[in-house]
């Protein structure tokens, strides 16, 4: 493909996606909770793409794309097994997340542990947690960005300059309007993934295989076998199971939509978008491994599938692998730097005005992005094993997530110790390649993780507000969810 | 927890289960692509239901959309 095909391309999307962000600025007012959760006004539809956009990273058409064309459907288990969970937790943490966020007046998700535990250092554990995690996972989406820009233009775009672009955009739509600017944007990107998808999935049906993929699998019935090993399937789903409770850019989102009806619609929205994304990504997998076997780097896989398909269809599915990075990114450099602001700062600085924080919480988004570029470009062999434990790391928020709700013997101290003991214990493993008894590091993360947070709450006081807490929640939850 | 949400639960850990222990073992070498799709439309469809008495609790809040 032509760099100024490409560049033409990248210029037209950031082009409509700047004038979603202006439109959305015009609404724009003051405050923490309107930069960051839009004033809790969001509707159904665009909830339900931003979370889906947010959700859906640039890992689907590149990396499942790759998993699925080397170890074969394994990697759909896999995927829709976070879908399913994702939704199974939604229908039962959403509504407590929404109905504290509304009667606590919360911004981020860490903030809900600092209020339930009475302690600021759960919410300022998590949140450090957090950003250690996440960098690295938004890296990734600029090197993937990067990486791609590279391929299709055969060199003509350098990896940096790649990385550059996307880290721009990702920066103007998140400074621009907060939550706003990006939930709109998200949308759009949303829209722009299911259709390019699709668009692939009809030239895939009609020009690549006349004859039907079915056919052409025949001589490949490996790939539809489960080929994955028990511990490797528990190893990655485990961690990707609990991220819709666990990762704070989408637990965040659950503090927006607007009524109860709008978190229902994010809900089945995000339903629908996840089952055919998923699908059609996987198909592609298969399509790939039809059609050409034996590339020696599995996620090449979607690039070689491009290079075979017209220029323009080629152009527009990159533009939507380009959107995944850049919402996923954006997202996450949004949260964090409200977790920081929120979370740490304020914590340290309890007086400050709401003013100066949202200050801070702006300032940060840049330099956020500037880390993960910095990051990005050392292209060290740790981000690898960094993004590779985000999930893992961030699992370790489970214990203290479930008590907030459910465990009225949860104390701070069996929080800050669960997600500090865990955390450094699945960094460990990574770093040191341990799998004791042959399985992943999140399973002896979360097991430590859990057994930390039992026995030093039950050596501990809960703090004196506990029933106060969660009988505000629950009687919420009933009257507005269950009645 | 309401009883609605506890019959979920309950849901989810038959999922859970199937989930893992079909394909792998009975559906290995044959039918576990049909099988996962089912399985996942099985739950949304149930989350359609189980969420069916949040719809249009706007209009009797008062907010917007």
């Amino acid at each position: 493909m032509s760099r100024t095909l490409i560049l033409a391309g990248i210029a037209l999307w950031f082009t409509l996606g700047s004038l979603l962000s202006w439109h959305a600025r015009r609404n724009l007012g003051k405050g923490m909770i309107e930069y960051f959760l839009a004033d809790r006004k969001v509707g159904g539809f665009i909830s339900a793409m931003t979370y889906s956009a947010t959700t859906y990273s640039a890992f689907m058409m590149v990396g499942l794309v790759g998993l699925t064309y080397s170890s074969g459907i394994g990697s759909l288990g896999f995927e829709m097994t976070y879908l399913a969970a994702t939704v199974i937790l939604m229908v039962i943490f959403a509504p407590r997340y929404w109905a504290a966020g509304k009667i606590y007046q919360l911004v981020t998700p860490s903030e809900l542990l600092s209020k339930r535990y009475g302690s600021p250092s759960a919410g300022a554990v998590s949140a450090v947690l957090c950003l250690v995690m996440l960098i690295p996972y938004a890296s990734v989406q600029l090197m993937g960005t990067g990486y791609l820009l590279e391929i299709l233009s055969g060199g003509a775009i350098s990896f940096t300059a790649g990385m550059i672009i996307a880290a721009g955009v990702s920066f103007v739509f998140s400074w621009w309007a907060g939550l706003r600017s990006v939930a709109l944007t998200d949308a759009f990107q949303a829209v722009i993934m299911l259709a390019a998808s699709l668009l692939l999935l009809g030239f895939i049906a009609f020009a690549l295989f006349p004859e039907g993929l079915q056919g052409a699998l025949s001589a490949r019935r490996d790939l539809l076998e489960v080929s994955w090993s028990f511990p490797l399937f528990l190893g990655l789903t485990l961690p990707w199971a609990f991220f819709a409770v666990t990762n704070p850019q989408v637990v965040q989102r659950l503090y927006i939509p607007s009524s109860v009806g709008n978190l229902r619609k994010m809900i089945l929205g995000f339903s629908a978008f996840g089952f055919v994304y998923t699908v059609l990504c996987v198909v592609f997998g298969l399509a790939a491994a039809a059609k050409m076997p034996g590339l020696e780097k599995a996620d090449n896989a979607m690039a070689m599938l491009l290079s075979s398909v017209p220029a323009p269809l080629a152009l527009v599915v990159f533009l939507s692998i380009m959107a995944a990075a850049v919402s996923t990114m954006n997202s996450i450099i949004l949260t964090l730097s409200s977790m920081f602001g929120r979370d740490v700062v304020k914590a340290l600085l309890p007086d400050i005005s709401e003013e100066s924080e949202l200050r801070i919480c702006r300032l940060l988004i840049p330099i956020i992005t500037i880390a993960c570029f910095f990051f990005a470009r050392m292209q060290l062999g740790l981000i690898a094993v960094l993004s590779a434990m985000a999930s893992g790391g961030l699992l370790m928020q489970l214990p203290a997530t479930l008590g907030a709700f459910f465990w009225k013997k949860a104390t701070a101290a069996g929080a800050v110790s669960s997600m500090v003991v865990g955390g450094i214990a699945v960094g460990f493993m990574y770093v040191e390649g341990l799998k004791p008894l042959g399985h992943w590091p999140p399973l002896w993360g979360i097991l430590l993780s859990g057994v930390v947070f039992i026995a030093v709450s039950l050596a501990t006081k809960p703090p004196l507000d506990t029933d106060r807490f969660l009988s505000s929640v629950e009687g919420f939850v009933r009257d507005r969810f269950w009645s | 927890m309401t009883r609605r949400e506890k019959l979920w639960v309950l849901f989810s850990l038959f999922y859970g289960i199937a989930n893992v222990v079909v394909p792998f073992t009975i559906l290995k070498k044959a039918g576990s692509f049909t099988f996962w799709n089912l399985i996942t439309a099985v739950v949304l469809l149930a989350g359609v239901w189980v969420t069916s008495g949040w719809a249009g609790k706007a209009d009797h809040e008062g907010e917007g959309r």
